[in-house]
């Protein structure tokens, strides 16, 4: 599909660019030529110097590559975070995380990433000598228009002026020793799973958290707002603009002919709680399209999230899928019932699996049904929640779950308006 | 070509039903093993200065265990039809106005069913009664009992442990999940108002540790306490009360452990306690229920907030002699009829609102009171 020949995007770049400590030579090679090639081949070579010329601190990452790797560091971010281009390539972005950095900030930015929107949060970020700083983090996807896929994401990064004191509302020092748990709460599990490898982030525990009792958070003025959303704009015209030289045109705002409608941000955090596999249908549109996945069924079946997002679930069925059990599940969603079944299904390497599989309608603050929940169980599988409960109770846990949330009246209906 | 046998996925909610379905044809002595119930052993607080140690306390992981057991046995209820109706089906609308007020449609709903249901309940759960609780048994999602261990567990036991709490279904919900918190002791009826029954509700709200879990209590002075019990049911969205701005009473939460306020600028005086404490919580709210009981006010009480956070909304009573529920002193208000529903205006609920709450130098008094009982606590 590419040109092998392409030259990585930036500056110059030796083959010891990226330190990839994998055994696995093969994979590892794959896997950098994808970054090098995950900018060039959507925005031709001349890409990296039109993103050069921009003075913001920014990232480009390719959600499409394992791990949703950095793909572009502006000379900007490089010279704030002290690392260099070769040590953040191909890295994720939580390297620069630390101890301190709030975790309900990050869950917001995963959260946004999972539902490909926009987002704009507070964060306290780490340089590469371990002393943390706070930035406006402005994140925002890239899709393509030819199938409305998101094809890189852009985060910008603006530093926040500290401010005095006073400016801190009542309610917010009220509150400061909630905060203040809650960091202690982060630490550990931050400084296991992504930073145990890194001593000087120890070091600097202690250092930084004396001036974060002074300021627990700071919130960005209005103009660095404005900053980030227009750096990130004159970032996503570059790439529109390039893109256009390949034919593989990039846009702000998903093509709605390409994509479908997504569901309500407002069910996004209650749904992503859910740590178990499930999906959510759209019995209004044709064929009942999937408008909702949780990552737990991303890992069971191994499909990534845009091949499935607007699909039927027809691509789960394979030459051994029992038809009568299929038109069962049919006749119970005509009849609007919930129903549980056991059925056969394919993963996306093809490997087969019993499904005990339980539909359910779920109606919305109307009483209308909005969707159709679908949660699978994967049959004699290790119950990975950690709690030991039957798979039936999980499963129906997550119905009941699924059922709460929608019928949140921040989805469905707006101002009361008499009803015909 | 594989055939997939079609059977339904057994869990053990299935088999406890089939046990409960054989004990009931079955005389009143029934051999103890016959029966198998849900039992969650509550975990034991650390001793952390009376934080609520190692209870959740928000809901920033995955759905907590106590949490999975009521939505998975309730939704089992409600798929095998031993509720009265889907309560989902009913259609819900924020009333115009600044207020946002919640009206619910609910047809099958009648305002007396609750305390009629209540009654029942609660009556069979008196200590020399507790064998009648047999045909109650049909509907209990899960006992939570006291545990040994530090961590909560589910066990199913064969008997009923002696004291605990038992959580009912009640098959004519206001929402999803909506059930009868009773608390029961095989050698005495608990007292409602004690702080232990509190403390408890307030664990499992904390156990729970999901924003849209609720526990509410209506306390009438006019009715004997052994007809109450406490309610629990999922909202998704907040009352609208738990929206509005506060105005401070006393203390904060860095340096007073307890910290009350007033909700500012609402037809019915609203007092608010928050604390991530829940000793002290539990010891300055329960100070304010007695309180409020011997001076013969009705009050109703909501629990919010992962077990944090505690509205009190005491009220006169009304020319019309009714008490409002908690729910529609939290602004949500369920109508039976569809031209109610329809024509429901925020001018009238204010007026309602209004009609129950304490005057000004009552709330005074009484805020006075909390700040006393406040003061007294020692953490």
């Amino acid at each position: 599909m590419l040109a092998l020949t392409i030259p990585a995007i930036g500056r110059p770049v030796d083959d010891t660019l990226l330190p990839l400590p994998s055994p696995a030579e093969a994979m590892a090679s794959c896997q950098r030529r994808l970054i090098e090639e995950s900018l060039t081949a959507r925005y031709t070579d001349w890409v990296a110097e039109a993103l050069d010329d921009i003075q913001s601190c920014f990232l480009i990452t390719d959600p499409g590559i394992a791990g949703h790797p950095i793909v572009f560091a502006s000379r900007g971010f490089l010279a704030m975070s002290g690392y260099s281009m070769q040590e953040v390539l191909g890295r994720n972005g939580r390297i620069f995380q630390g101890p301190a950095t709030n975790r309900q900030s990050v869950m917001e930015i995963r959260e946004a990433i999972r539902e490909e929107r926009t987002l704009q949060v507070s964060l306290l970020n780490y340089r590469k000598d371990g002393t943390p700083h706070w930035i406006l983090f402005h994140i925002c996807p890239v899709f393509g228009a030819d199938d409305g896929r998101v094809a890189h994401f852009v985060a910008v990064q603006v530093p926040i002026q500290r401010r005095s004191r006073c400016s801190r509302s009542s309610a917010e020092a009220m509150l400061g020793g909630t905060r203040g748990r809650l960091i202690g709460g982060c630490r550990e599990e931050v400084r296991s799973d992504d930073l145990g490898c890194n001593p000087t982030v120890e070091l600097f525990v202690d250092v930084d958290n004396r001036g974060l009792e002074a300021e627990e958070s700071r919130e960005a003025s209005k103009q660095e707002r404005e900053l980030a959303l227009d750096a990130a704009n004159s970032i996503l015209s570059t790439l529109t603009h390039y893109s256009k030289l390949t034919g593989r045109v990039v846009s702000g705002k998903r093509c709605i002919e390409a994509g479908f409608s997504a569901i309500n941000s407002s069910l996004v955090m209650p749904l992503g709680r859910i740590k178990e596999s499930f999906i959510l249908t759209d019995p209004h549109l044709p064929n009942m399209p999937i408008v909702y996945a949780s990552d737990e069924f991303l890992n069971l079946t191994g499909y990534s999230r845009h091949e499935i997002l607007g699909q039927d679930c027809g691509f789960l069925n394979g030459p051994d899928t029992d038809v009568e059990v299929l038109d069962q599940v049919r006749q119970s969603i005509q009849a609007e019932h919930a129903c549980t079944v056991r059925l056969l299904n394919y993963r996306k390497d093809r490997s087969s699996f019993w499904n005990l599989l339980h539909i359910s309608p779920v109606r919305n603050a109307s009483g209308k049904i909005a969707f159709y929940v679908s949660v699978q169980m994967e049959e004699n599988a290790k119950n990975s929640s950690g709690l030991c409960l039957s798979a039936g109770m999980r499963q129906l846990g997550v119905v009941g779950a699924v059922k709460v949330a929608v019928r949140s009246l921040c989805i469905s209906a707006g101002p009361s308006k008499p009803s015909s | 070509m594989t055939m997939a046998p079609v059977e339904p996925v057994e869990g053990e909610f299935t088999f406890l039903k089939q046990n409960m379905r054989s004990e009931q044809s079955k005389s009143h002595q029934v051999p103890p093993q016959c029966i198998i119930t849900n039992v969650y052993q509550l975990g034991i607080p650390t001793k952390t200065d009376g934080v609520l140690g190692n209870l959740p306390c928000s809901e920033a992981g995955s759905p907590s265990l106590l949490d999975i057991i009521l939505l998975s046995q309730w939704e089992d209820h409600a798929w095998k039809g031993q509720l009265r109706f889907d309560v989902t089906a009913c259609q819900k609308k924020v009333v115009t106005g600044g207020r946002k007020f919640i009206a619910q449609l609910n047809e099958n709903w009648k305002p007396s069913i609750l305390m009629d249901l209540e009654k029942q309940t609660i009556q069979s759960l008196r200590p020399t009664k507790l064998s009648d609780v047999k045909h109650q048994r049909e509907n209990v999602l899960v006992c939570v009992s006291f545990g040994e261990r530090e961590c909560p567990e589910l066990v199913s036991s064969t008997m009923l442990p002696k004291d605990g709490i038992l959580i009912i279904a009640n098959a004519h919900p206001i929402e999803y999940g909506h059930a009868f918190l009773v608390p029961y002791d095989v050698h005495q009826m608990p007292w409602l108002l004690d702080k232990k029954v509190l403390g408890l509700m307030m664990q499992i709200t904390a156990e729970v540790a999901n924003c849209s879990f609720r526990v509410f209590f209506d306390y009438d002075a006019s009715i004997s306490l052994d007809q109450k019990c406490f309610q629990a049911s999922y909202f998704a969205d907040p009352l609208p009360v738990e929206l509005l701005p506060t105005i401070p009473v006393y203390g904060n939460l860095l340096t007073s452990g307890v910290y009350i306020s007033e909700v500012a600028d609402y037809a019915l005086k609203t007092l608010i306690f928050v604390s991530k404490n829940l000793k002290a919580l539990v010891e300055v709210v329960g100070e304010m229920c007695s309180y409020l009981h011997d001076n013969g006010t009705a009050f109703s009480l909501l629990i919010s907030d992962c077990g944090t956070k505690v509205f009190m909304f005491p009220q006169v009573r009304a020319i019309l002699g009714y008490q409002l529920s908690t729910l529609e002193c939290g602004g949500y208000f369920v109508y039976d009829t569809k031209s109610d529903f329809d024509h429901i205006n925020e001018a009238d609920i204010l007026k309602l609102l209004a009609s129950v709450s304490l005057d000004v130098p009552n709330f005074e008094t009484l805020k006075q009171q909390c700040c006393v009982a406040a003061s007294k606590l020692v953490l």
